[in-house]
């Protein structure tokens, strides 16, 4: 069972279901998708939040293995690991979801308005009706039962009160006999993913949220902002409904402050202003002012330290270290008037149209109550409790937490988390795996050979990402039109769940043999279409898309009838293709159910243990003599983790384990194969091992850099934070009689070159002075550092430091530190930016953090496996925000260090999250190739070889026999290389073959 | 500016020095927690007029260690302990009992008459050395006045009344300077029918010793009314309209001498007879404009917010608020001792009072309250300095104006 059904949840949910267990998915609310759904963008990409989630609401929704229990809390829990029963109420719902269509006449009749929760009270909506436009399961319900009249008045005087809901029904879906239902469901794991509750600022009257109309909080913008939101996605203040030419997002509202017993860092904040900032930017019509008042910016993840940058230097929005004291009405009206501080103290006054309070991450108090019902500890802020060696197991052996209810965090970590949860059920389930499932019915396809092209055409508006550029109504007009189209029409988010079963309704109704979609890009999108088309009995491949945002609406913003003409052209290619496409076929094959893990840090070590857990069999690669990694060189944690007894413990279980064969001392020498079936050799001491296996863990780690600044190497009384770590440990006498130790931190990292955060350092430096302090309270310990990152509740160790007395200075880039040894004495110079003046102090010892680097293998293990890196030599993962841990190439997964910075209980919840994709893989037996490869007309192929070697994949062979080129379907990618490069023409790219090409390109130029 | 050898010049002791001195002593740790963030700077308005207002600053020093320099920051003495940095501050730093602490604990002496008028109380038993005797004739004096005024006989004001219900403490300049002000307060206590008294041995409500951050001569001069209470039995006590002696009850009721019985303000006290019915009000009786200037050490530090502006709604018909107000008020200027520390330090009163007579003249007001003697004076000074034409008075006197007597 999970609980909760934000990304959290739905990740969880779908690798568990993908895993071959059953999932019953438990959700408060009528819809899932959490807060995720209301979000307008996402971090560090900007992509669309519900086009990235929408698939993955969908793809939850209709999978046979997955069963939505909506309005429903977990309000009991007996029994033991692998056999509990939960029990859940479910609140009725008063619509029949059998029937309900979603067409929204009920809500249109219904007379009771409400504030709309989703829009955070920004506009108003029925109380009868759904979520949100995009809603999973799209059924309406009476959500407000309380403030129905009929529930309420007609019920108490037995009259037929209003009811105008059920009289408007066409279906007859309104049941207003629904009742509570107590269910006892026994499941074997529960997951927890219940999210978080926003900060509220109405208890900061300083801040005059609630009296001061244009003072927002974030997740109130992010509404703003969106197309689904209260103004449309129009950038308008609340108080007049006009543009703001300037805002102000004011940082740490309900984080980092005693006040508000909150004293941790909500780890999300930073980076979701600078998102709202820029996005803002986007949206306004005229050039807009966007200031940031910060602390210390926090953008530790992997790419926002980039994403900063460019904040800064390319969006141009304004950054502002001070925190502000409060938000007074302006002179101008409804402007808003702030006072603050510059760094050498002098105030200013300046006045803004709109203030954004970006509010903390609260633990949601739904679950609190919840923990509370099934017996599961909180930490000291309410928080699910979790120890560092076991991050995403609660107190409660068999009920696993994931997500903000485990610590504030953001998406990649929340996917993360999710996964690395379902790797722990999973891991618990094992023995009952693919007992309880449901296997997908297959629709059978339909014959549609010789048919006359029939094409429907669905034409979306993406909220307002397409609709508020292309006219898409007059789009869809002309496209109707066309030869061959038999049905055209347009819809707000043609991704929806409803929107898919409306896709097959329109199939059956018009006889559909050939489906075209115009929205977005085909990389995110296309599957889920090409499913829809599946369940409708339609071959996949007879589904072609157009991709009018990205290559129009998003473009061509500022030209808004040219876009529209685009979008025709765009559209009409499309069309032009589908009168050709052709069903294709696909072919299977067996997949070897073993997996290879590449790295023996505590990541990989991680990875194989919960694969072997999970039942399958695992080859650990590593290329020094013992294992371990990175982790053998740490002693303790901030939190006081034991790391080497952990470690002890971990190896152990590893190497003990059954499932698991370890080569330590091995080298990867090749690797041939496709997902399903790798084959890597492994030279082990000088003998090659060759390994089969069906998935890659790919677990290489990482290394601190080694500095060439501050005299690092050639004073020797300077010395990295790990080695500083090492002394603390063994005693040196350096260390016990030092009287003043300088911490610099951001050495060799958040610089031109390495354009990145290390995560760590800020945390390490703190953990290391504590320990220092802890040994010689009279020790000066100095940390110069640029921004404090000591983010979620590590923040408490930073408040520890300061207790404890140790110095922290901060630096500026331009403005580093000078380190001098002149005769015996070590010096650092800096300017105290409170002060504003230059300080110098005497060193015994100065520790540089230095940064977190890739491995130096890591560009050869990425040729191997054929994935790539980016620019600063870390892996580069399928998707930042919802695939974290996969690569692009299938069946590779990612974990540890060699995926980015990060700290010890974040590699092990990264390398269970790797197992638990590669368990989704190797839980199959066959593997489906994808239809859209290349296929030689032997009797036109010369045997030449071109293809051979242009093959990027190494999917082409020759037929020694024949003489003739062969494609491995299975691991060809569809790329069409050997297709443009054969000389006699015989080699045909399924799906692009020449004349479809030519078609589109007559189609644009007509 | 040269570099500054912060291992030669910072005394390494001077925090935990600060923190075996401050007071409370619950919340020694806070200002290690400081963060430099800026939120108190931000928040002291007073950056905008005149140097050494710094919060942030000051407190950079303090957690350096360079303790030459705090002891010589003119901050020390600027600062007028308001504490609107403290509301926001997300560590909670109290500064303004970090300034007493540095104030008070590091032998420095305040600048002008501060310590004398400390000395004084300490030696006299009020701050204005005034003789029991003349505060009894001066006591009787208008007591008979008032029974003429009045046309009543029997109108008492009564001194050391042993078993009264409430011992009210004034301000000895009520007694020294503006005598008439017993017969105002006599009467609405007499109108409403309650059982009081006041003491012969404690008729100050002031407190320097809050101000000058010397603990010792706190107690001290908190000691004279806690005699009197006992003595007489009193069941509470209720202070005249003044800011620190009523905070340094408040706080020294906690720190300095614990002090079980309820201690009052003059607003919560009015407040309470006009909510219970123990006297009417007729607000036609005032009829101009009425802002309310808010002392810090009554609104901000102890609280009492909603009382001056039900008592006020009750008794005007023009009561205006100016902006910002309530807890979040600026300070008058004159707060901390300011008013008595000579000529050194009013330069920076009159220019912090330029803000408070800005915001009095942007409500029109033709009156401005102020319960608190301290900001009395203040609030005089700056209606000259700046000629805003308006009259201060305390709330009780609007209240006495408004009283119905049946």
């Amino acid at each position: 069972m999970v609980v909760g059904g934000g990304i959290a949840g739905v990740q969880a949910s779908l690798d568990l279901a993908d895993a071959g267990y059953y999932v019953y998915l438990v959700e408060h609310s009528s819809a899932i998708g959490g807060t995720m759904a209301m979000l307008d963008k996402t971090f560090p990409t900007n992509d669309c939040s519900m086009c990235i989630l929408s698939p993955k609401l969908v793809e939850c929704g209709r999978h046979p293995n997955i069963e939505l229990i909506t309005m429903a809390d977990l309000v009991g829990l007996e029994g033991e690991p692998g056999n509990f029963t939960a029990k859940v109420h479910q609140r009725p719902r008063y619509v029949d979801p059998d029937k309900c269509v979603g067409c929204g006449t009920c809500a249109e009749k219904c007379p009771v308005k409400v504030e709309d929760e989703f829009n955070e009270g920004l506009s108003i909506r029925k109380i009868i009706g759904n979520k949100y436009a995009q809603a999973v399961p799209n059924t309406y319900a009476i959500e407000w039962p309380e403030k129905c009249l009929y529930l309420t008045k007609g019920v108490q005087t037995g009259k037929p009160v209003c009811m105008l809901c059920q009289k408007a029904c066409d279906k007859d879906a309104i049941n207003f006999e629904d009742k509570a239902k107590d269910l006892e469901l026994k499941v074997g794991a529960v997951i927890l993913a219940p999210g978080f509750d926003e900060f509220d600022p109405s208890s900061l009257a300083a801040l005059g949220y609630g009296k001061l109309k244009n003072v927002v909080t974030s997740i109130e913008f992010e509404r703003i902002l969106s197309a689904s939101g209260p103004y449309s996605g129009h950038l308008v203040r609340p108080s007049d409904h006009k543009e703001p030419k300037k805002i102000a997002w004011i940082q740490c509202v309900g984080s980092r402050d005693t006040k508000t017993g909150c004293t941790y860092c909500s780890s999300v904040c930073c980076t979701y202003a600078i998102k709202e900032a820029m996005i803002a930017k986007e949206h306004s019509a005229e050039p807009l002012d966007t200031t940031i008042f910060f602390m210390d910016m926090r953008t530790f993840g992997k790419g926002f330290e980039a994403y900063y940058e460019r904040a800064k230097n390319e969006t141009g929005i304004r950054f502002v270290r001070s925190r502000i004291h409060s938000i007074d009405p302006g002179s101008g009206e409804d402007t808003l008037s702030i006072r603050y501080i510059q760094e050498d103290g002098t105030p200013v006054r300046e006045e803004f149209d709109m203030v954004v309070l970006s509010v903390g991450l609260r633990p949601s108090k739904a679950a609190i109550e919840m923990a509370g019902n099934i017996g599961i500890e909180l930490n000291e802020f309410n928080f699910a409790k979790t120890s560092p060696n076991a991050p995403v197991e609660t107190s409660r052996p068999g009920v696993f937490v994931c997500g903000a209810f485990q610590s504030p965090m953001d998406i990649p970590m929340t996917v993360m988390q999710a996964s690395a949860a379902a790797s722990g059920a999973g891991s618990l389930l094992s023995e009952v795996r693919n007992t309880q499932v449901k296997v997908a019915e297959k629709t059978e396809e339909m014959d549609v050979s010789g048919q006359e092209p029939r094409i429907g055409v669905f034409v979306c508006h993406c909220g307002i990402n397409i609709g508020a550029t292309v006219d898409v109504p007059a789009v869809r007009d002309y496209i109707a039109t066309l030869p061959n189209v038999v049905h055209c029409e347009d819809n707000l988010y043609t991704c929806s769940s409803d929107s898919q079963e409306r896709i097959k309704d329109m199939i059956k109704e018009y006889n559909l043999n050939r489906v075209v979609v115009a929205s977005c890009t085909p990389r995110t999108h296309e599957p889920l279409f090409q499913a829809t088309c599946a369940e409708a009995g339609l071959n996949p491949y007879l589904f072609e898309m157009a991709n009018i945002r990205e290559h129009c609406s998003w473009v061509h913003m500022h030209d808004k009838e040219a876009a529209t003409a685009k979008a025709k052209e765009i559209v009409a290619r499309a069309v032009a293709k589908a009168r050709l496409l052709e069903p294709l076929s696909t072919v299977t094959v067996d997949i070897d159910k073993s997996a290879l893990v590449v790295g023996g840090g505590i990541a990989g070590l991680n990875a194989a243990l919960d694969l072997a857990n999970q039942g399958f069999k695992v080859s650990l690669v590593e290329k020094a003599g013992e294992l371990g990694g990175m982790a053998r060189k740490i002693h303790y944690t901030l939190e006081g983790m034991d790391v080497q007894s952990y470690l002890g413990g971990l190896i152990s279980s590893v190497t003990s384990n059954p499932n698991i064969t370890v080569y330590t001392n091995a080298q990867i020498t090749e690797v041939t194969g496709y997902v399903g079936n790798f084959t890597t050799k492994v030279n082990v001491g000088g003998e090659v091992k060759e390994i089969k296996h069906g998935a890659t863990v790919i677990a290489i780690g990482g290394k601190e850099y080694e500095p060439t600044e501050y005299l690092y190497g050639q004073d020797d009384r300077v010395i990295t934070g790990l080695a500083l770590e090492e002394e603390i440990v063994k005693g040196s006498d350096r260390v016990k009689n030092a009287k003043n130790v300088v911490m610099i931190n951001c050495v060799g990292s958040r610089e031109e070159g390495r354009m990145y955060c290390s995560r760590i350092c800020c945390s390490e430096a703190v953990k290391n002075a504590l320990k220092l302090k802890e040994a010689n309270p009279d020790v000066n310990v100095y940390v110069l550092y640029r921004d404090m990152r000591t983010y979620g509740f590590k923040e408490d160790f930073y408040k520890e430091a300061r207790e404890k007395g140790v110095i922290f200075l901060r630096y500026d880039l331009d403005n580093k530190p000078e380190v001098k040894a002149d005769g015996g004495s070590l010096t650092v110079k800096v300017k105290d930016p409170v002060l504003q003046r230059e300080v110098v102090i005497d060193a015994d010892l100065i520790a540089l953090g230095a940064a977190t680097v890739p491995p130096d293998d890591a560009k050869q293990i990425g040729q191997f496996y054929k994935v790539s890196l980016n620019d600063e030599g870390f892996f580069l993962e399928a998707h930042m925000k919802l695939r974290p841990v996969d690569f692009a190439t299938d069946g590779v997964f990612l974990c540890g260090l060699a995926h980015s910075p990060k700290f010890i209980e974040e590699s092990i919840a990264q390398g269970r999250a790797a197992a638990s994709r590669a368990a989704t893989v190797l839980n199959n037996d066959t593997l489906t190739s994808s239809g859209i490869v290349s296929w030689v007309d032997k009797d036109k192929c010369a045997g030449c070889r071109i293809c051979v070697n242009l093959c990027p994949y190494n999917a082409i062979s020759i037929l020694e026999d024949e003489g003739v080129a062969e494609v491995n379907p299975v691991v060809c990618k569809g790329c069409g290389t050997c297709a443009s490069a054969c000389p006699s023409n015989a080699m045909v790219a399924k799906g692009f073959k020449n004349k479809q090409i030519f078609a589109e390109i007559e189609a644009f130029l007509a | 500016m040269e570099a500054l050898a912060l291992n030669k010049v910072a005394d390494p002791n001077f925090r935990a020095e600060v923190m075996e001195k401050i007071v409370p002593q619950a919340t020694k740790m806070d200002f290690n927690y400081c963060l430099s963030c800026g939120t108190c700077t931000a928040g002291c308005v007073f950056g905008d007029v005149h140097d050494h207002s710094d919060p942030r600053q000051f407190m950079r020093k303090i957690l350096l260690g360079l303790k030459d320099e705090v002891l010589n920051d003119p901050f020390v003495w600027v600062c007028t302990a308001c504490g609107r940095c403290t509301m926001e501050c997300p560590m909670g730093i109290n500064m303004a009992n970090v300034v007493r602490c540095i104030r008070g604990k590091f032998g420095l002496t305040a600048p002008g008459t501060l310590q004398q008028v400390a000395n004084t109380h300490l030696e006299t038993g009020n701050q204005m050395g005034v003789p029991v005797e003349e505060f009894i004739d001066t006591v009787e004096w208008m007591e008979e006045e008032a029974q003429d005024d009045y046309e009543d006989p029997d109108f008492k004001v009564p001194v050391d009344q042993k078993g009264a219900e409430i011992l009210f403490i004034p301000h000895p300049r009520e007694v020294k300077y503006y005598p008439e002000e017993i017969k105002i307060w006599s009467r609405i206590f007499n109108v409403a029918g309650i059982s009081w008294t006041l003491s012969s041995k404690a008729f100050d409500v002031t407190n320097f010793g809050l101000f000058n951050g010397r603990d010792d001569e706190a107690t001290k001069i908190f000691k004279f009314t806690d005699d009197a209470v006992k003595e007489l039995g009193v069941k509470r006590v209720v202070t005249t309209e003044c800011g620190h002696g009523y905070w340094a009850f408040k706080f020294g009721a906690q720190h300095w001498i614990k002090a079980d019985y309820p201690i009052q303000h003059m607003l919560e006290f009015l407040a309470e007879l006009i909510r219970e019915g123990k006297i009417k009000v007729d607000k036609s009786k005032n009829k101009e404009v009425v802002t309310l200037h808010d002392p810090c050490n009554v609104v901000r530090k102890a609280g009492v917010v909603d009382e001056p502006r039900y008592i006020l709604n009750q008794v005007c018909e023009n009561f205006v608020e100016m902006w910002p107000n309530g807890p979040y008020n600026f300070c008058c200027g004159g707060g901390g001792g300011a008013l008595a520390m000579g000529n050194e330090i009013k330069k920076y009163r009159m220019k912090k009072g330029k803000m408070k007579a800005d915001q009095i003249r942007a409500t029109g007001a033709e009156l401005c309250c102020a319960p608190c003697h301290n900001c009395f004076d203040q609030l005089n000074d700056i209606n000259k300095e700046f000629d805003l034409g308006l009259n201060i008075v305390h709330v009780y006197q609007l209240v006495e104006k408004a009283l119905v007597v049946e």
